[in-house]
């Protein structure tokens, strides 16, 4: 079996057919704006920056939202987005001072305090490859897509905050843009679309995009970081952010998918304020899971099902379709039948793909 | 229906109609009717909506109407009493089909259309009515490219958007939305009446006025998307009577955070922001 995957992974795309392929994205996101991803009637919740962290926690818990964007009211300008990176790191930040994650804690930092203590501990421990910025980063209404989807990836950011603010008197938070709605306006266009791609049609696995265990794929270099559902939660928090990856498959002891942590996973420690009574490195991580499960969140659901999966040889264009289902981040590749994990795909993967980043 | 109309024109005969001459006329480039016969013939339309028919109002609520056929859009109507054709076969997945009118205005006596729709495997008779030609197509969202067949010849109409393909001939291309784009320029501004006579000389409130019961909210303000929890209601678009007030959560004076909403348009669509702020007590 490992010399048919090999064979069919020499059948790499012609690199005319990827030119052509980049070609029309470009034009097609340079034409679109980002006020066509505005629904007709939408809802955007934001959040105080003088607000304390337990309470945004909290918030975000319940209204089901992985992020929400920051308003400095004494400014009247909006400063940065509360992320799950966020609560990742002040859990991880107060369980290495030894102290237990005392509630009155969280409760008397405010949100612009920790990311002013965030800029600190950023000069210690070499998180990003991007500096710490205090710029908001964010997008006008007609920025055209590839400016914002280019903003998304050079960040390295989930989502950007659309804002209206040149001419106005004050800035008019409109939507939070991610590369979600960008993939749908582009399946859409090719949906029904007599334009003549045969690199659509290609089986993912010769497309180097994503990242793959060795020999399926075209690998990017990247390791494909997994663990087991009995490891402690520290280590999978850990990994989430050394790695710089959004969610980490779950395996069993044969390497089949179970389920996957996410870093928007972090808002359901909030449950019955579960972050106060627990130590990070002895909760396991299928406890967490379960924490999640019993959440009401359905961020990141699609169809009642939290892990999309495909098989290597969908077509670039089936992959795409899925990518672009509401709430879907990533895609699981894994082999029919027994669930193996052969790789993952992102979104961020694939527009990486469509500008020729790395 | 201001479409319906002319499709019954259509049908009672082209050229001796002198009302329907007239009005293209008017407007040479496409087949235009007027925006009162819209209004007037609209039956079962708009169709009711959950939050409308709860309504203890007594005013009508503001209704999209689509924007009229020009140069530069393709055409749409928005109309629940057409059914889909039954001999249209989509390939691929359901989806939701939206009508959409497709005009020819160059003449000719047999006019077909084929489109990326179907892959360009069938051609469609459009119907004629004097000097136009027009079909209604039922098609779900997204991007077609399509040709005209004019009298045997291969064509393209200047009038709508076209493009090249990658084998260099003209193809139109047909933009087919799931929404009604809200037609910003025929919402007519507020005229905000005068001051009212009288000086800023009043007193400040006391704690007397204080006690008073406030006014009764305006029953209109309900309708707030605020606090609805069903994702398929909250989509709906907000009626515009509760654009621009400033609500607040009931049950937040005795938390140390109170949550601020307000609606608001932006060309055409509506933001709903929803603020979370620390109070000092």
């Amino acid at each position: 079996m490992p010399d048919v995957l090999l064979q069919e992974t020499t059948l790499r795309v012609p690199e005319a057919d990827i030119g052509r392929f980049r070609d029309h994205i470009f034009e097609l996101l340079s034409t679109r704006t980002a006020y066509e991803l505005l629904p007709d009637s939408g809802k955007v919740i934001a959040l105080d920056s003088n607000l304390p962290v337990k309470q945004a926690f909290h918030i975000l818990y319940e209204q089901g939202i992985p992020v929400a964007p920051l308003l400095d009211t004494y400014k009247g300008e909006f400063v940065g987005v509360l992320s799950p990176l966020d609560f990742i790191l002040i859990l991880k930040a107060l369980s290495n001072h030894g102290s237990n994650l005392a509630e009155e804690e969280l409760e008397s930092h405010t949100i612009s305090a920790w990311k002013e203590a965030k800029q600190h501990l950023s000069r210690q421990i070499v998180m990003h490859q991007r500096q710490s910025q205090r710029q908001l980063i964010h997008a006008e209404p007609y920025d055209s897509l590839k400016d914002v989807a280019l903003k998304i990836l050079q960040n390295q950011v989930a989502t950007v905050p659309i804002i209206s603010s040149r001419g106005e008197s004050f800035p008019h938070l409109l939507y939070l843009a991610s590369l979600s709605e960008i993939m749908k306006c582009i399946c859409r266009h090719f949906r029904h679309s007599s334009v003549s791609l045969p690199i659509l049609q290609q089986a993912i696995c010769t497309i180097p995009v994503g990242t793959w265990i060795q020999r399926i794929g075209e690998s990017n270099g990247k390791h494909l970081a997994m663990l087991r559902p009995n490891e402690s939660l520290s280590s999978a928090l850990a990994l989430l952010v050394q790695a710089q990856v959004s969610s980490i498959p779950i395996i069993d002891d044969h390497d089949c998918l179970l389920d996957a942590y996410s870093r928007s996973d972090i808002t359901s420690l909030a449950k019955d304020n579960a972050y106060a009574r627990i130590h990070l490195d002895d909760m396991r991580i299928y406890q967490a899971l379960q924490l999640r499960q019993e959440s009401n969140s359905h961020y990141g659901f699609y169809k009642g099902q939290r892990c999309q999966m495909c098989l290597h040889s969908d077509s670039l264009q089936k992959v795409m379709e899925q990518l672009a289902n509401p709430g879907v981040r990533r895609l699981f590749v894994v082999e029919a039948g027994s669930n193996r994990v052969e790789g993952i795909i992102s979104l961020s993967d694939v527009f990486r793909f469509f500008f020729s980043l790395a | 229906m201001g479409n319906v109309s002319g499709r019954d024109e259509i049908e009672d005969g082209g050229d001796d109609d002198p009302s329907f001459r007239s009005r293209s006329d008017a407007d040479p480039g496409s087949i235009h009717v007027s925006r009162i016969r819209s209004v007037d013939s609209a039956e079962g339309w708009p169709p009711e909506s959950p939050g409308r028919s709860r309504s203890p109002l007594v005013f009508a609520p503001q209704i999209p109407v689509p924007p009229l056929p020009g140069a530069g859009d393709a055409p749409r109507l928005f109309n629940q009493q057409w059914v889909n054709e039954p001999d249209q076969s989509l390939d691929g997945p359901f989806e939701k089909g939206i009508p959409t009118l497709i005009t020819w205005n160059h003449g000719g006596n047999v006019v077909l259309v084929e489109g990326s729709w179907d892959n360009w495997t069938s051609r469609k008779h459009l119907q004629r009515s004097g000097k136009d030609h027009a079909i209604l197509m039922v098609l779900p969202s997204g991007v077609y490219q399509y040709k005209f067949i004019v009298d045997g010849q291969l064509r393209y109409t200047p009038d709508l958007p076209f493009a090249t393909d990658g084998m260099g001939s003209i193809t139109n291309i047909l933009d087919v939305h799931d929404y009604v784009p809200e037609n910003v320029e025929s919402i007519s501004e507020f005229n905000l009446p005068p001051s009212p006579n009288s000086s800023y000389s009043w007193s400040f409130p006391t704690n007397e006025d204080f006690a008073k019961v406030p006014p009764a909210v305006p029953p209109q303000l309900h309708l707030t998307v605020l606090g609805m929890q069903n994702t398929d209601e909250a989509s709906l678009k907000p009626q515009h009577v509760v654009l621009n007030h400033l609500f607040i959560e009931k049950g937040s004076s005795s938390q140390s955070m109170v949550a601020l909403g307000l609606t608001h348009r932006f060309q055409s669509k509506y933001v709903t922001v929803v603020l979370y702020k620390p109070v000092n007590r």
